[in-house]
């Protein structure tokens, strides 16, 4: 049964993006990534360190995961002029033009800036990206996203890092209801039963790093990851029973011992 | 002349090739790298110049002046 996530007409066959930053080691996280199944790992773009300066960690990612297609990010982007600016720098840097655009309004929750994610995805499109953008769980910005042609939308699961689940099943529901173009859900995730959740609701992927990196055992948890990811596409496809309010035997009634 | 360099402020001998685009860019890239490499292969790394990128095949031909600022960023860990 071929299930392929396509975004810019691109076919993937994992549903689980992953994040390469905060794991205790390299080693752990170039395992972490080959367990989670997945085929686009997340890098930033940072200035290289100056001589004398320490140098940044996480340097060696790109040699580790050759063979993995990057994914750079605007993380830390205020401005969609900055934000313009790294993904031209990712493009020449790393040969994509694909990006994962974040444009921070507020530093302390790590909110999207909705205007200025609209005007950068404007540019980044006519400047030939293929923009991922990070948004809020918001029906409308996800379709005004999709209309200046995002490839894709990644709402917010909840507040970056905080590991708090799916905040809102309600809207981003109704987000993967509406949306013509593929729904990454992005930040949030805790453990993998979030990721089942965000994929029960109809997401085509999520994107994930700090439930894995940060978990005791980040290995591990990729692999919980990528299986969860699985299960919770395999039921969505499958189709839930509905919810009722009263009880229902599996079992004939017919025939009972003892009747 | 004094050159920006990620935001720090460097004096480089005008007189000479020291300080040329090229030349600042490579020197700043090897030493990220702890290696030398071809300019080709700077795969990973990119640089801006007063606040637009410079395509690798334009470090050759780049003009510096004083109170330039030069942005030289490369792929790392990232979510």
């Amino acid at each position: 049964m071929s299930d392929q996530l396509i975004i810019a007409g691109e076919s993937l066959s994992s549903r689980l993006l992953l994040g390469t930053a905060g794991y205790p080691n390299q080693r752990i996280m170039r395992d972490a990534v080959k367990a989670s199944g997945c085929e686009i790992v997340t890098v930033s773009m940072r200035r290289v360190a100056l001589p004398g300066q320490e140098q940044r960690h996480g340097s060696d990612t790109l040699d580790l995961l050759s063979g993995y297609r990057f994914l750079p990010n605007t993380a830390g982007c205020e401005t969609a002029r900055d934000a313009i600016l790294t993904a031209e720098l990712a493009r020449e840097a790393l040969e994509t033009n694909w990006v994962k655009l974040e444009v921070i309004g507020d530093r302390e929750t790590l909110y999207p800036d909705a205007g200025e994610l609209i005007e950068a995805t404007r540019r980044l499109v006519d400047l030939g990206f293929v923009v991922l953008p990070y948004c809020s769980d918001d029906p409308v910005l996800c379709q005004r996203l999709a209309d200046l042609g995002a490839a894709a939308v990644m709402p917010m699961g909840s507040l970056i890092g905080s590991g708090m689940g799916i905040a809102n099943p309600a809207n981003l529901e109704l987000i993967c209801r509406r949306s013509a173009v593929p729904v990454i859900v992005d930040a949030g995730i805790g453990t993998a039963s979030d990721a089942v959740i965000a994929m029960e609701l109809g997401a085509s992927a999520v994107l994930l790093n700090t439930a894995v990196s940060r978990a005791d055992d980040p290995v591990a948890m990729a692999s919980a990851m990528r299986l969860a990811i699985e299960a919770g596409r395999l039921a969505w496809r499958a189709g839930r029973i509905p919810k009722r309010g009263r009880a229902e035997p599996s079992s004939p009634q017919l025939g009972l011992v003892g009747s | 002349m004094k050159i920006n360099i990620n935001g720090i402020e460097q004096e480089f001998d005008c007189t000479g090739s020291q300080a040329s685009f090229r030349q600042i860019s490579l020197q700043h890239i090897w030493e990220a790298h702890g290696r030398e490499r071809e300019i080709e292969s700077a795969r990973g790394f990119a640089i801006a110049l007063n606040g637009h990128l410079v395509r690798r095949a334009q470090w050759p031909q780049t003009p510096i002046a004083p109170g330039d600022r030069i942005e030289i960023v490369r792929a790392l860990s990232g979510g």
